[in-house]
């Protein structure tokens, strides 16, 4: 947090499996803020491949939003605050991710401003790539550091 | 069109606004659900002053919006539709952190409908703001209806 990057800097975030279980948890979780009590997931494409394949899928898929998140914690662990706070996330799930696919969240910065009162205007392009670097999930960031 | 499916969506459709509190069940969980371990969406002794929702949470606001404004396809209280949502595009703008305690006010609106290679879009724009005025977040979303394509009278 507070770090400063130039154009052309590229970070990234850990590598993780899309297991059952993260499956599991994102949709339990993502569940249990809705309804405001603990959930646990049902039955649906992202759980079932009998399910997922009656809606025409090959296999169940992990939910757009675990690739979103995992991008959006390598944000945090460098913007931290300032993305909280006012930062803006861009995702498109372009590819399915199936179980078990391994998943690594990228960024690079692509702009860097200053301006006026000392801050730092970023824009990232991000990513979400698996194990043979094909882009699952593709977006944009921007946030204001500092000032 | 309200109280239907989702499907059942018109361009320019305003949902129901709904409000609800930010309680640290629904943030810790929604964390914990995306592997966050990060403290300032798990305890109040943060820089932050409090303990904030994760900035990818507004997702939680649309889902909460829809379950209100389309009755016959109410997730969270078990009522499925027989085709599965894709989600097809995220982007979320914080304007402020969310705190626990915090009473927060979800309006939504259906910006477009559309039809892409055979397959039907849903556009959405949610606004969040605390219910004494502040803004937190604008989310727009994309959503795919159903993933195999319509195979007759598509005009995408």
């Amino acid at each position: 947090m507070g770090a400063r990057f130039a154009v052309g800097d590229e970070i990234s975030g850990p590598r993780k499996s899309a297991t059952a279980q993260r499956i599991h948890w994102y949709g339990s979780g993502f569940m249990t803020a809705n309804a405001g009590e603990r959930r646990e997931v049902i039955t649906n494409i992202h759980t079932d491949d009998a399910f997922a394949q009656g809606q025409g899928l090959p296999a169940a898929i992990a939910d757009g939003m675990m690739s979103a998140n995992w991008i959006s914690s390598m944000l945090i662990a460098r913007f931290g605050a300032d993305y909280i706070g006012r930062g803006r996330l861009r995702t498109k799930f372009i590819k399915p991710i199936y179980v078990d696919e391994g998943i690594t969240p990228r960024g690079r910065v692509v702009a860097a401003d200053a301006e006026p009162g000392g801050s730092v205007r970023y824009v990232l392009e991000v990513w979400a790539e698996d194990d043979d670097g094909v882009k699952r999930t593709v977006g944009e960031f921007a946030v204001t550091v500092g000032g | 069109m309200l109280d239907g499916y989702i499907s059942d969506l018109e361009p320019g459709d305003v949902l129901r606004t709904i409000e609800y509190e930010l309680t640290d069940l629904i943030v810790s969980e929604y964390a914990h659900g995306v592997e966050d371990a990060t403290e300032f969406f798990h305890s109040d002794q943060t820089a932050l002053g409090g303990q904030a929702r994760t900035p990818t949470a507004a997702h939680v606001d649309k889902m909460r919006v829809l379950e209100e404004s389309c009755t016959k396809e109410r997730r969270i209280a078990g009522n499925n539709a027989a085709d599965w949502r894709i989600h097809y595009e995220f982007e979320v703008e914080n304007l402020s952190p969310a705190f626990v305690g915090e009473r927060l006010r979800v309006e939504g609106r259906v910006l477009d409908v559309y039809t892409k290679r055979g397959r039907r879009f849903v556009h959405f724009e949610f606004t969040t703001s605390t219910t004494d005025g502040r803004p937190v977040s604008i989310l727009r979303d994309r959503t795919l209806l159903r993933y195999e394509p319509e195979t007759e009278g598509s005009d995408g």
